[in-house]
């Protein structure tokens, strides 16, 4: 039976970050042994954390492949009200096909609870892939949180800026303790890299660590104020950080705890993985 | 030059079987209803993955195009070796 007090508090229980690259499930010894070690001990420690918080259901917040997005979509947050999640859109990453649960209600009210934040914010069934799906294989393996997936555009322009995903955060602990809900947050993706660009394997560690030292300060000033313009030059894929600023607003900008960073070029990703101290 | 028909198109590629199939088949039908240019339609059906680039494709969608190409990981990335710094990706324009 579950302990009352240490049940006794809604909102977010835990916020974390960590990337999503598929390769980190797709090519496991491509990544040297020790720097592969180093990504899935901090991925499992993320799950261990999970479980101890107890959340009631669980946000994995994403981005896109042009899954669910298309090309030149307007849309800037999807929301996935599905009552089950039973495909992978990829079937070449590693991650076996489960059944996961949904939670349509919250998922419904969390699109209420931001559409002052982006009006281009909707909720549809989605599709899930593998900038969810990778990091649960090993935070969740099991399924065992229903699941309710953000996603945010970090493909295509105009972006939402990283003070709105900062706000989506907040709004996530807002709504979970309107609703009396014990809820997780992870956002996922990052940090430099450019998949499927010409400089697939360059990695940005100055970027990488000049970030997750912002991180570790808990500093929101300055991690939202990032220029677009560095944010660029360490590749389209660090668009993906407005993952790391949800789950940071998630967690009021707590300062976080830096799990692993392993600048893997075999995975074509600076791979990170944190959690906040709420 | 129409980069948004171009990548509409691959994007139906990737979830239309029956697109595919014309499209490796060469038929011409492939292509009814996109407004592509000759060089782009070129590009698709002969799956030259470096004029895609220099097209200006989302690199994703044409990762995404050639893993459905069976061009992949090494060999995918030796066709772009030589188109370095070529483009620019900007998360404001």
């Amino acid at each position: 039976m579950t302990d009352p007090v240490t049940r006794s508090v809604n909102g977010v229980v835990m916020a974390a970050a960590t990337s999503h690259a598929p390769h980190i499930s797709a090519f496991p010894d491509r990544a040297p042994e020790e720097q592969r070690a180093a990504v899935y001990s901090a991925m499992t420690r993320l799950g261990t954390d999970l479980i101890a918080a107890m959340p009631d259901l669980l946000v994995v917040v994403a981005s896109d492949h042009f899954t669910n997005f298309r090309p030149r979509d307007v849309s800037q947050f999807l929301v996935g009200t599905n009552s089950t999640f039973d495909e992978i859109a990829e079937d070449w990453i590693g991650v076996q096909r489960q059944r996961v649960r949904g939670a349509p209600d919250f998922a419904a009210a969390l699109v209420r609870a931001i559409e002052d934040v982006c009006s281009e914010a909707c909720g549809q069934d989605l599709l899930l892939e593998h900038g969810v799906v990778t990091p649960l294989a090993w935070l969740d393996p099991t399924a065992r949180y229903p699941l309710v997936p953000l996603l945010q555009n970090c493909i295509q322009p105009p972006l939402p800026s990283l003070e709105q995903c900062f706000t989506i955060g907040e709004r996530l602990n807002d709504l979970a303790i309107a609703l009396n809900r014990r809820i997780a947050v992870v956002g996922t993706g990052g940090l430099s890299h450019s998949p499927g660009a010409p400089d697939a394997g360059r990695i940005d560690q100055e970027f990488d660590r000049h970030l997750l030292r912002l991180l570790e300060a808990g500093d929101v000033d300055q991690i939202l104020t990032i220029p677009n313009e560095r944010i660029d030059r360490a590749g389209f894929g660090a668009w993906e950080i407005r993952q790391w600023a949800t789950a940071f607003g998630a967690a009021a900008g707590a300062p976080a705890d830096i799990y692993a960073y392993e600048p893997i070029p075999e995975w074509e990703t600076g791979c990170a993985v944190a959690r906040f101290r709420l | 030059m129409s980069l948004p028909e171009l990548e509409r198109f691959v994007w139906c590629v990737k979830r239309d079987p029956r697109l595919l199939q014309d499209l490796l088949a060469g038929e011409a039908q492939a292509f009814d209803g996109y407004s592509l240019s000759s060089e782009e339609m070129t590009a698709l059906s002969t799956g030259d993955i470096a004029a895609l680039w220099t097209l200006g494709i989302h690199p994703l969608l044409l990762v995404q195009f050639a893993r459905i190409l069976g061009v992949r990981g090494e060999a995918y990335y030796q066709k772009l070796a030589h188109l370095k710094d070529t483009r620019v990706m900007s998360s404001t324009s």
